[in-house]
C-alpha cells in the first residue's frame, strides 16, 4: 500500500470518529495531500491550534479568532515542514489554553487515535502530561528555551514552552532533532548541540534519584522503581505548595497582557454593534472571549493593577525564584527528581522552566524532571524505565 | 506682577533613532513610506509573533547617556505599558518602567542670563505607536509604518523656570543628538517631540503650584507660545483663586492657545509587567569603553574651541554649535580661506534668516560663502551686497558671487573722488537732516547715509561715507 492511500484511510478514518474523539479542530486533508508530493522522508504530526500555521485557520480554540489565517508559520512548524512533516490536522485546546472547551487534550486525542502521529502542544501548566496519561502517552516538555516560542500564541509568555506528544520515544527524539536550536524570532530560545537521535544506553541502578511526593498514591511507582532496583530517596521540595497559587497569579498577570491586542481593530472577532470605539472594544472582546478566558483577564488585571503588583505580583514572582532555587539546590543532590502526574508538581517544574517527561503508569502517572538543559539524560533514563517496563510485561 | 511668580518646567522628549530597522523587527525604519508598508507580523502584533531587540537601540541610547552626562544601567528590563489605542496594535506599548537605560545626567545650556545646568532625571528606551489618519466617509484608518520605530524618553528635573530657557535646553539636547548621529531630531517631521511639564508658584515658595502637561507642541514656537499662555493662564487663577486642576493640555496653532484634553482623575492605570517575551537587557563595561570612546566633538567641546581658537563670543558659538549641520558649514567656510568673525556673523544674522537652524538647508556651497566674505573684507562689495549675493545664489544655486557682481553691478565705491562727488549733492538736497545733524541730533546723520546709498543703489563704501560725512559736515 502506498503512502499516500494510508494517509487518505487515515483521513476517512478520522472523518468519521472526530465527531466522538473530540481531537480535530480543523482536519487539514488537501494541506496534508500536497504536501506528501516529492516528500522523501513524510511523517505524520498534528499541531495544537494555539500554534500559527501559514494559511491554515488557526483559532486558538476562541470565537476571537474563529476566522484568522496566520500569515505565517510558527518556528516549530517552519522546521517540522521542512523536514518532511505532513500536518493532518489542527487540535482541540482550551480556549487560548485556559478557557472552556470541548476537549483540553485534543492533541493527546488525534496521538492517541494514530499509529504513528507526533503532536505538539503548549507546555503551559504541564497539562499535556495530564492528557498524556490520560491516553496512555509520553509527553516531554524541554527545558525552556529549548523550543522557539515564536509563532505560538501566547497564553503566559515565561511559561509558554512548548511540548512534544508521542507513543513513542523515537518520535519524540525525531521531533527533538528537527525543532531545537537558536531561533533569531525568539531570545529566549537557545542553541543546541545536543544529539537527541542517538541516546546512550544507562544503567538504572547507577542513577541518584529523588523521590518528591508528598502524598500518599505512589505505591506502584515506588514498587516499580525497586523491582527495576532504581535506589530512590525520599526529598521534599520546599515551598512548593505556593507553585499553584504562585502560577495562577503570574499566568494571569502575564495572560491578561498577551489578550489586549484582540480588540476588534487588526485581527480577530470584531462586533458589529458599537457607537464608539471604547463599545467596540467591549464588544469585541465580550462577544469574542469565553466566560473564563475573560475572568482570567480580569484576574490579571487585577493582580497588576496599582496598589495590588507589589501584594500579588511581586510576591509570586518571589515564590517563583524560591521554587526555582530549591528545585535547583535539590537537582545538585539527586540528577532526577520524580513525582505522579500532578499539577502540583508540573506547575513547579513548569514555574522554573524545568524539563520534563511523564510516563503513563499506574493510577497517577509517572513525572520526571531534571536540571536545566540536561534533556538528553532525562530522555536517556525514561527510555531505559520504559524498556523495562516493556520487558516486564512480556 | 510676573516677578512675583515662578515658572516651575521639567520635559519629556520623545527622539526617534537613527536605526536602518526597527526596534524589535526587521522592517525598515522610515518616515514618508506609504501606508502599512514597513509591516511584518511582530510589529503589526499578530497573534504569537514576538519581539526581539535590535542590538542597535541599546548603542544608540547609551551614546545619547553618555553625551549628556548619563549614569548608564548596566542590567535593565523592558516593560509593557497596557492600554487601548487603535493605533497600538498590541494593546500595550513596550517601554521601560523600572531601571531605565540612562539616569542622572545633565545638561549645561547658555541664555541670555548666563550658563545653567539642567539635569536630566532619566532616559529609557521604547517603541512608538502607529498613527491613525482620518478619512471623510471612510473613518478612521490606521497606519503601522511607524509602530516600532525606536525611540528614547528623556526626562528632565524640573529645573527650568523660562520659555527661553526650555528652549535653550531642546536646542542643546537636539543638538547633541545630531553631533552623535543618535536621531535626525526633525520636529516637523516628528522625529523630536516635546511635551512640558508646568506649574507655577508665587517666587520664593518651596512647594510647587498644580501641574500641568502640555503635548502636541510641534514646533519651537509653538512651545514657547503655549509656556506663555499657560503661565499667564496660571497666574491669573491664582490671583483670582480660581482652582487649577491637574491635566493634560493641548495646544492649538490656531487660536494659540491651550485646552484640556483629559484630566488626572481620567488616567489610566497601565497596569506595567516586565515583557516575558524579551530577555534582560545587559550592558556591559567594555560596551561603555567602546561606545565612549567613538563619541564625536561634543556641542560645549565644540564651542569652546571656537570661542578659543577664532576668539568667537560664547553666544555666537553656541549659535554656531547648535546644530552639527551648521558647525560643520561654518568650518568648511573659514577652511576655504575666509575670516571666523566674519562668518560667524554673517551665518547669524543672514543665513539664519534664509534657513533655520534646527532645520538647516542652505543652497550656497562653503567655497561661494566664503568668496562673498572675502570680497566683504577686502572692500571689493560691502555687507548689503552680500546679503544681495547670498540671497540669489539660495534661488539660482549655479551663479558664482562673481557674475553676480557683474550682473547686478554691486562692485563698491571705493573711490574717495566719486564718492565725494554723490555726497556734495545729497548733502545739497537735504537740508533738513543736514541742519539737524549740525545742531548736535548724531541720529540725523543716518538719513543722509541712507541718501548716498539710495544714490548709489547700495554700492557706497559705508565706512568711507560716513568719514567723508563728517569731514564735510564737521
Amino acid at each position: 500500500m502506498n503512502i499516500k492511500q494510508k494517509y487518505l484511510d487515515y483521513f476517512s478514518k478520522i472523518e468519521k470518529e472526530n465527531e466522538k474523539i473530540n481531537a480535530y479542530k480543523t482536519i487539514t486533508k488537501t494541506e496534508a495531500l500536497e504536501a506528501l508530493e516529492n516528500n522523501k522522508n513524510p511523517f505524520p504530526v498534528v499541531f495544537a491550534d494555539q500554534i500559527s500555521t501559514k494559511g491554515i485557520r488557526t483559532t486558538a480554540n476562541s470565537k476571537m479568532l474563529e476566522n484568522y489565517i496566520p500569515p505565517f508559520d510558527a518556528t516549530v512548524v517552519e522546521r517540522v515542514k521542512q523536514a518532511g512533516g505532513v500536518i493532518v490536522g489542527k487540535t482541540i485546546t482550551d480556549e487560548f489554553g485556559v478557557g472552556e472547551t470541548e476537549n483540553s487534550f485534543g492533541t493527546s486525542a488525534a496521538v492517541a487515535h494514530s499509529k504513528n502521529i507526533t503532536g505538539f502542544s503548549g507546555g503551559y501548566k504541564g497539562l499535556i502530561h495530564s492528557g498524556a496519561q490520560k491516553n496512555g502517552l509520553f509527553a516531554y516538555i524541554p527545558t525552556f528555551g529549548l523550543i522557539s516560542r515564536y509563532g505560538f500564541i501566547s497564553v503566559a509568555s515565561s511559561l509558554d514552552g512548548i511540548g512534544i506528544l508521542a507513543k513513542s520515544f523515537a518520535n519524540i527524539q525525531n521531533a527533538m532533532d528537527i525543532v531545537t536550536g537558536k531561533d533569531e524570532k525568539d531570545s529566549a530560545s537557545h542553541s543546541s548541540d545536543i544529539d537527541f537521535l542517538n541516546l546512550e544506553d544507562i544503567d538504572l541502578s547507577e542513577q541518584k534519584v529523588g523521590n518528591i511526593n508528598k502524598f500518599d498514591n505512589f505505591a506502584d511507582v515506588e514498587e516499580l522503581f525497586e523491582k527495576l532496583n532504581v535506589p530512590i530517596d525520599k526529598v521534599t521540595i520546599k515551598g512548593l505548595e505556593y507553585a499553584l497559587p504562585a502560577h495562577e497569579i503570574i499566568s494571569a498577570g502575564e495572560f491578561a497582557t498577551n489578550m489586549e491586542k484582540y480588540a476588534g481593530i487588526g485581527f480577530g472577532h470584531r462586533a458589529d454593534d458599537y457607537n464608539n470605539v471604547e463599545e467596540l472594544y467591549k464588544n469585541s472582546r465580550t462577544e469574542g472571549f469565553g466566560k473564563a478566558v475573560q475572568q482570567k483577564i480580569v484576574f490579571g488585571n487585577f493582580v497588576l493593577s496599582e496598589g495590588k503588583y507589589e501584594e500579588y505580583y511581586v510576591q509570586a514572582l518571589k515564590a517563583r525564584t524560591m521554587i526555582k532555587e530549591n528545585l535547583d539546590q535539590e537537582l545538585k543532590n539527586f540528577e532526577f527528581l520524580i513525582a505522579p502526574i500532578n499539577l502540583y508538581y508540573a506547575t513547579g517544574f513548569n514555574l522554573a522552566g524545568l524539563p520534563s517527561i511523564s510516563i503513563p503508569f499506574g493510577i497517577d502517572g509517572l513525572l520526571i524532571t531534571t536540571g536545566a538543559f540536561n534533556d538528553k539524560r532525562l530522555l536517556e533514563f525514561g527510555k531505559k524505565i520504559v524498556s523495562q517496563l516493556a520487558g516486564e510485561k512480556s | 506682577m510676573t516677578n512675583n511668580y515662578e515658572t516651575v518646567m521639567g520635559l519629556e522628549v520623545h527622539v526617534e533613532l537613527k536605526t536602518k530597522t526597527k526596534i524589535f523587527c526587521n522592517c525598515a525604519n522610515k518616515f514618508g513610506d506609504k501606508p502599512n508598508t514597513n509591516t511584518c507580523p511582530v510589529c503589526l502584533g499578530l497573534p504569537g509573533a514576538i519581539p526581539v531587540l535590535n542590538e542597535k537601540v541599546l548603542d544608540l541610547a547609551v551614546t545619547a547617556g553618555l553625551a549628556t552626562n548619563c549614569e548608564i544601567s548596566r542590567i535593565g528590563k523592558q516593560d509593557r505599558k497596557n492600554y487601548f489605542y487603535p493605533d497600538l496594535a498590541k494593546g500595550y506599548q513596550i517601554s521601560q518602567d523600572e531601571n531605565p537605560i540612562c539616569h542622572d545626567g545633565y545638561l549645561d545650556i547658555e541664555t541670555s542670563r548666563g550658563k545653567k545646568r539642567i539635569r536630566i532625571n532619566r532616559m529609557h528606551i521604547e517603541e512608538d505607536a502607529g498613527k491613525l489618519i482620518h478619512e471623510e466617509g471612510l473613518g478612521s484608518l490606521v497606519d503601522n509604518n511607524r509602530a516600532g520605530t525606536p525611540l528614547i524618553e528623556i526626562v528632565s528635573e524640573p529645573d527650568l523656570r523660562s520659555a527661553e530657557e526650555v528652549l535653550a535646553y531642546l536646542q542643546k539636547l537636539r543638538a547633541i543628538l545630531t553631533y552623535t548621529d543618535v536621531s535626525d531630531a526633525k520636529m516637523n517631521e516628528g522625529s523630536f517631540r516635546c511635551d512640558v511639564n508646568l506649574s507655577v508658584r508665587e517666587a520664593g515658595k518651596e512647594e510647587f503650584g498644580t501641574r500641568v502637561e502640555m503635548k502636541n507642541l510641534n514646533s519651537f514656537q509653538s512651545i514657547q507660545r503655549a509656556i506663555e499662555y499657560e503661565t499667564a493662564r496660571h497666574i491669573k487663577a491664582v490671583e483670582s483663586g480660581e482652582e487649577l486642576i491637574q491635566e493634560t493640555r493641548g495646544y492649538s496653532q490656531d487660536t494659540r492657545k491651550t485646552y484640556s484634553m483629559r484630566s488626572k482623575e481620567d488616567a489610566a492605570d497601565y497596569r506595567f509587567i516586565p515583557d516575558p517575551d524579551l530577555m534582560p537587557i545587559i550592558i556591559t563595561d567594555e560596551k561603555i569603553e567602546e561606545i565612549k570612546e567613538s563619541l564625536p566633538e561634543l556641542p560645549d567641546a565644540r564651542k569652546a574651541r571656537y570661542t578659543e581658537e577664532y576668539g568667537l563670543s560664547n553666544y555666537d558659538a553656541e549659535q554656531l554649535t547648535s546644530s552639527i549641520e551648521v558647525a560643520t558649514f561654518f568650518e568648511e567656510t573659514v577652511k576655504n580661506g575666509a575670516n571666523p568673525k566674519s562668518v560667524a556673523n554673517l551665518i547669524i544674522t543672514e543665513i539664519f534668516r534664509l534657513s533655520s537652524p534646527e532645520d538647516f538647508d542652505v543652497n550656497i556651497s562653503p567655497a561661494a560663502f566664503a568668496e562673498t566674505i572675502e570680497f566683504v573684507d577686502n572692500g571689493r562689495i560691502n555687507l548689503g551686497s552680500a546679503k544681495k549675493i547670498i540671497e540669489i545664489i539660495f534661488e539660482n544655486p549655479e551663479k558664482t558671487p562673481e557674475s553676480i557682481i557683474f550682473e547686478e553691478d554691486l562692485e563698491q565705491i571705493n573711490d574717495r573722488t566719486i564718492l565725494g562727488k554723490i555726497i556734495d549733492d545729497v548733502i545739497l538736497h537735504s537740508k533738513k537732516a543736514v541742519d539737524e545733524y549740525r545742531s548736535g541730533k548724531e541720529k540725523a546723520l543716518q538719513a543722509v547715509i541712507g541718501q548716498v546709498m539710495g544714490k548709489t543703489k547700495g554700492k557706497a563704501n559705508p565706512q568711507l561715507t560716513i568719514d567723508i560725512l563728517k569731514e564735510k559736515l564737521g
